[in-house]
């Protein structure tokens, strides 16, 4: 049976193989349709709201073309084959709902979460096996960078991978901007492998170069938007005094599912992918309603886009937040969840820093039979790996509980700071 | 110290007791193993090809270096560049690492290429593999080192002295 799938960046993607159907219709897999790619973004980005359900048949469909490629220079087997693309479709199987926010705050992993479902009692566990009895554990090492043919590893992750391109590719198109954008033929075309590693020709240099601008666009104009991670550090909070106040037994509106969560208990995997969007979106509306003031206010900011401030800190580190934690104390605000520094180091995603050699590979550039790290050929890579300036914001809100503006007092304050 | 510099806290105070890293390889492996021990870092460390890497810590350092707070050489002649750190100035640390002063002296001095073999194992033996399995991953995970079998067995001998001494924090590794 052949299975035509729509895809908006790659048009056709075309699924032949009765295994990989089954796993794209297994409900670990499907579940996936309920967990947007972008999290926040959304508010920011109205268009962002893709789920990993067509990120990762995408990064499937570059592992095949990359895998093909390959196999132009190196003998690939079937068993390889399947394994990279069960691997690709499956990598990010176990994110939560709003990934790393709901990772932070219930002490989860999704990486964890990865290989316990492919590796448990699960529909997509009992796939693999059909297709071999050590199908799931070698989808796990190709996952876990422990796989024999390590090329397959570097393939799905690695600072070049079909993961990376995918959702470069696919969060750029549903932003709505335009520089995400890069040939993504001519790098695939370019692979070789060399000791087991991927090293792109240099014929391919210019379309890596598109590749690493485009990470770089893509990081410091989307994923670090100061009013998607603000979004994000309402999230969080919300989840934090949730989490606090249900410890505390005074939590007045529970969502079952969450409780499991809020408890730190051992959760199985069937309870664990109950778990969505909608759920923590349905947990927002109903804690609205809360008798506690701090649970309260903080769903409605979320609700009603009455975002925190974030104010980009210019003066030079280290400086004292204490005026402000006073300011807010005034208020009686509890500073725990209405004030919070953000930094790149705090976002997932990261732009390109070029690794010492052993440390995290670099791009690698194959010249004349030798290889050779991206920025000994590329002069605008070399300029913006590392040694940029870095954005920090603060976040504060913008008015007390009774609706009078508390923001200007603390923008003065740190203005005064800057001229110091 | 300032509330704006509590998250860098211990990497300051690692680089005030160390003096000077050569290399960042080798500070993620200190930190890595320091935080197997249980010293309180709260970078995330996943499995990177050449051992246990923390992207959060890569971009500490990043960020360190725009504040000033550290100083960074790189020198770019070979096919890779190399970079050593120190702290641009005095600032005051929180005294959470005291008690691994020693230690960190001793793996400052250590190469990193056998760092790289200890924190490989530690996260192997988090991972629940027994010995046997773990020299056979290394094998296959890091063939392109080549590790001897005397260099393997002194990282586990190296591992057992510095967990009677210090403890294992199982829960803290990643």
């Amino acid at each position: 049976m052949k299975k035509y799938f729509r895809d908006p960046i790659y048009n056709f993607i075309i699924i032949s193989e009765n295994w990989i159907l089954d796993l794209i219709n297994s409900k670990e897999f499907q579940r996936l349709k309920q967990v947007k790619q972008l999290g926040t973004s959304e508010v920011t980005y109205y268009g962002a709201n893709h789920t990993r359900f067509s990120h990762s048949i995408g990064t499937m469909y570059l592992m095949d073309k990359a895998l093909a490629q390959l196999k132009n220079v190196i003998n690939i087997d079937e068993e390889t084959r399947k394994i990279g693309l069960a691997a690709a479709l499956l990598h990010d199987i176990g994110h939560g709902p709003f990934s790393h926010v709901f990772e932070k705050v219930m002490s989860t992993n999704h990486e964890q979460w990865t290989i316990d479902i492919i590796l448990g009692d699960t529909e997509v566990n009992r796939i693999l096996r059909a297709v071999n009895i050590d199908f799931p554990q070698k989808v796990a090492e190709v996952i876990k960078k422990e796989y024999e043919h390590k090329f397959v590893s570097y393939l799905l992750s690695s600072q070049l991978d079909v993961d990376r391109m995918d959702y470069l590719l696919r969060d750029s198109y549903y932003v709505g901007v335009k520089y995400g954008l890069f040939d993504v033929d001519m790098i695939i075309k370019s692979m070789l492998v060399c000791d087991d590693n991927i090293v792109i020709d240099y014929k391919g240099l210019y379309a890596v170069e598109q590749y690493v601008l485009a990470r770089h666009y893509m990081y410091w104009q989307v994923y670090y938007h100061k009013t998607t991670r603000g979004y994000e550090l309402l999230l969080q909070n919300i989840l934090k005094r949730a989490k606090y106040l249900y410890e505390q037994n005074l939590l007045d509106i529970k969502i079952d599912l969450l409780i499991p969560v809020f408890k730190n208990e051992k959760i199985n995997v069937e309870e664990y992918i109950q778990l969505n969007d909608s759920v923590i979106l349905y947990a927002i509306l109903s804690w609205k309603n809360s008798r506690d003031k701090i649970l309260r206010d903080l769903c409605c900011k979320y609700l009603y886009r009455d975002l925190y401030k974030a104010y980009e800190i210019e003066q030079s580190f280290p400086f004292s937040l204490d005026a402000i934690k006073e300011i807010l104390k005034n208020q009686n605000m509890d500073a725990d969840y209405y004030l919070a520094l953000d930094r790149p180091s705090n976002v997932i995603y990261d732009y390109y820093v070029e690794g010492e050699e052993g440390e995290k590979p670099p791009i690698l550039i194959n010249s004349m039979g030798k290889n050779k790290s991206i920025t000994r050929f590329s002069e605008s890579i070399k300029a913006i790996s590392g040694s940029q300036k870095i954005k920090y914001y603060l976040y504060f809100p913008r008015y007390n509980y009774e609706g009078v503006n508390i923001s200007d007092d603390i923008i003065k304050y740190l203005e005064e700071l800057k001229n110091e | 110290m300032s509330d704006t510099l509590n998250e860098y806290a211990n990497i300051i105070e690692l680089l005030n007791i160390a003096g000077e890293i050569d290399g960042r390889k080798k500070i993620q492996k200190i930190v890595y193993i320091l935080k197997s021990l249980g010293a309180n870092f709260v970078e995330n460390f996943y499995f990177h090809y050449y051992g246990p890497y923390s992207d959060t810590l890569t971009i500490e350092l990043e960020e360190l270096k725009t504040m000033n707070i550290i100083e960074e050489e790189k020198n770019d002649s070979g096919l890779f560049p190399k970079y050593r750190y120190k702290l641009k100035k005095e600032i005051d640390i929180q005294h959470n690492l005291d008690k691994y002063k020693d230690l960190i002296e001793e793996l400052n001095n250590q190469k990193s290429r056998f760092l790289e073999l200890v924190s490989t194992i530690i996260y192997f033996e988090h991972e629940g593999y027994p010995r046997d399995k773990i020299v056979n991953k290394i094998k296959i995970v890091k063939s392109d080192k080549n590790y001897t079998d005397e260099e393997i067995d002194s990282a586990f001998n190296f591992l057992k002295v510095i967990h009677d001494e210090y403890g294992f924090d199982d829960e803290r590794i990643k």
